[in-house]
């Protein structure tokens, strides 16, 4: 009988909740359950973002379960392989790298609180190959050390994945690879329509000026506290394009990306609700109430030769640009052809259906509890905000201006539709203007800022890239 | 950039408050701000300018793909039809794209759908 009460005791003790109960920050489970639970409605029940927003609560759930140990982030964060805690080395390679420091003169490091700098200038160049000899002996492949600091190898992680790995970290290799946010951007090429914008080339200009959120904020974010490259990563919220912000976030700042995915994507679904009042504030009824012409008819070859030369422009300016901007031109190319359309239908259906299913999955991931329940997570939110409503006054202003400009021609509230977020804020547009005027019809000219905002996110990415990468 | 190697001097600790750090932080910001503005404006200006080239180049003006001068044969009767024919699918498109806008919209309960769109 004794036996059978054992047998019992020891299953429920590797039960998931045992495990939960048996941490001291068991609450925080708890609560992730409570946010992944709102996720679910947003998605579910108020259609916000679903395609999105759904795998990536699915995989905040799933990476939130005691003892399931899907996805292992140690991996893919440096901090995790090898860091210094209170004066002391702990991660998966801590061993090897006491043993390489154990042959060192202790005049060549320093062990911080929280870091390890190695003191090497004033080797000479033969030590300095011992050095490297060294290092190469204990740690192989692993790691090597630059700028004074030990950086882990791409290949020594996709190794550890391969060996050690499950479903999750698989996945997660093409968010940390960055691959995910390039084929995400060939699908919305190839769905994208840019004839509003090459009909109407002005729209451009809406498109830089919704961009101004994305800087604010970082000058925002830098001034609160965190670093230029997470503040980069912030900002890039307020493009209102979730791919970029991926791509940017797991470059500049790992650590961000659970917190600025779930906030970008939450936001965009958000368009409808925060866009309007700042629409209605800062233009007058008889401004909303403007009637623009019919756009001009665009030839094919326009449109065809629209995504090289955009291609060839942006990316030699900015090169860092390119892995978003290129992807995007090339899907769009596909479909504009007329030449490729199984390559367009697919880069539009199952491969960006696919590929979206394995990012939000994987980046839901990330959201563990230990990572997710910050007060960063907080200042991240609210400066996602931020930046959402500052870059929509960004394209209302520059709206405005174009208005006054063009002596009435232009619609302001066409502006706002610069934000990216395709095609949701050009249909805000659209409703407010026809709330102004039921016989008012700006979706078509809304589009041209809206499709210019991916263009101006791209590059405004490659900006932050260009500084901080 | 800026001579700033070392990022750490222009994160603001405000456990720790130094006037000095904030004051780096905002000459930092201020200036990424500033570039950041100014490159999104320029390169998308240099695409308006390209797109605005475009056109001379690419579109398809009546008489200019039979190399000939736009002369009485351009301006006859089938010409006068093509424009009038691309106006009225530019509003057609128009009206389609706000029926579908207005039955997908919530906000104004609207009671109907879209069910076909046909040429009459």
């Amino acid at each position: 009988m004794s036996e059978i009460i054992n047998a019992i005791t020891d299953f429920l003790g590797t039960t998931g909740i045992a495990k939960m109960f048996a941490e001291s920050n068991w609450w925080q489970y708890l609560v992730m359950y409570v946010i992944v639970g709102v996720l679910f409605y947003l998605a579910i029940v108020k259609k916000f973002e679903p395609l999105l927003l759904m795998p990536i609560a699915f995989g905040m759930l799933l990476a939130n379960l005691p003892g399931a140990n899907l996805i292992h982030l140690e991996y893919f964060f440096d901090d995790y392989y090898l860091s210094v805690v209170d004066g002391e080395l702990t991660g998966t390679l801590a061993v090897h790298f006491e043993n390489f420091i154990s042959n060192l003169n202790p005049m060549l490091y320093t062990i911080g609180e929280d870091s390890i700098t190695f003191n090497l200038e004033s080797l000479a160049e033969a030590d300095i190959e011992y050095f490297n000899s060294l290092f190469d002996f204990y740690l192989g492949d692993a790691a090597y050390v630059s700028e004074g600091l030990v950086h882990i190898r791409m290949s020594h992680i996709i190794k550890e994945v391969v060996n050690n790995g499950g479903l999750l970290d698989v996945l997660y290799l093409g968010v940390k690879l960055g691959v995910y946010p390039s084929l995400i951007f060939m699908g919305v090429g190839a769905m994208t329509d840019f004839t509003p914008l090459i009909a109407n080339p002005k729209s451009l200009l809406m498109g830089a000026g919704a961009q101004f959120g994305v800087f604010a904020a970082f000058f925002f974010a830098l001034l609160m506290g965190f670093s230029p490259m997470q503040s980069g990563a912030i900002g890039i919220i307020g493009g209102a394009d979730g791919p970029t912000a991926i791509l940017i976030t797991k470059i500049l700042a790992p650590e961000l990306l659970g917190a600025i995915a779930i906030a970008a994507y939450s936001y965009m679904a958000l368009i409808p609700i925060i866009q309007p009042p700042f629409m209605r504030l800062l233009t007058t009824k008889k401004e909303r109430e403007i009637k623009m012409g019919n756009l001009r008819t665009v030839s094919k070859v326009e449109k065809i030769v629209f995504p090289i030369v955009v291609t060839a422009i942006v990316c030699l300016i900015i090169p860092d640009a390119a892995p978003l901007v290129g992807f995007l031109m090339l899907g769009n190319l596909f479909n504009v052809s007329g030449v490729a359309d199984r390559l367009s239908k697919t880069a539009q259906n199952e491969l960006i259906n696919i590929v979206t299913i394995f990012l939000g999955v994987s980046v839901g991931a990330t959201a563990n509890a230990e990572n997710f329940l910050k007060p960063q997570t907080i200042f991240i939110i609210i400066l996602g905000l931020c930046a959402f409503c500052i870059s929509t006054v960004g394209g209302l202003l520059t709206g405005k201006i174009m208005c006054k400009l063009t002596g009435g021609k232009i619609n302001p509230l066409i502006g706002s539709a610069g934000v990216s977020a395709v095609p949701m804020a050009a249909r805000v547009a659209q409703d407010e203007g026809r709330k102004a005027d039921p016989s008012n019809f700006l979706l078509m000219h809304a589009m041209g800022p809206n499709v210019a905002g991916v263009i101006g996110s791209a590059v405004a990415a490659g900006v932050f890239l260009s500084f901080f990468a | 950039m800026f001579g700033i190697t070392d990022y750490s001097k222009v994160i603001v600790d405000w456990a720790n408050f130094d006037a000095s750090q904030v004051t780096s932080a905002l000459v930092f910001g201020g200036s990424i701000l500033l570039i950041g503005m100014l490159t999104v404006f320029a390169v998308l200006c240099l695409l308006w300018l390209c797109l605005a080239v475009f056109k001379l180049f690419f579109h398809d003006l009546p008489g200019k793909r039979s190399g000939k001068a736009p002369v009485k044969e351009a301006a006859s009767t089938p010409a006068k039809q093509e424009v009038t024919r691309v106006a009225t699918d530019a509003e057609i498109v128009a009206v389609l794209a706000a029926a579908v806008a207005m039955a997908e919209s919530e906000s104004y309960g609207a009671k109907f759908k879209v069910v076909s769109f046909k040429r009459i």
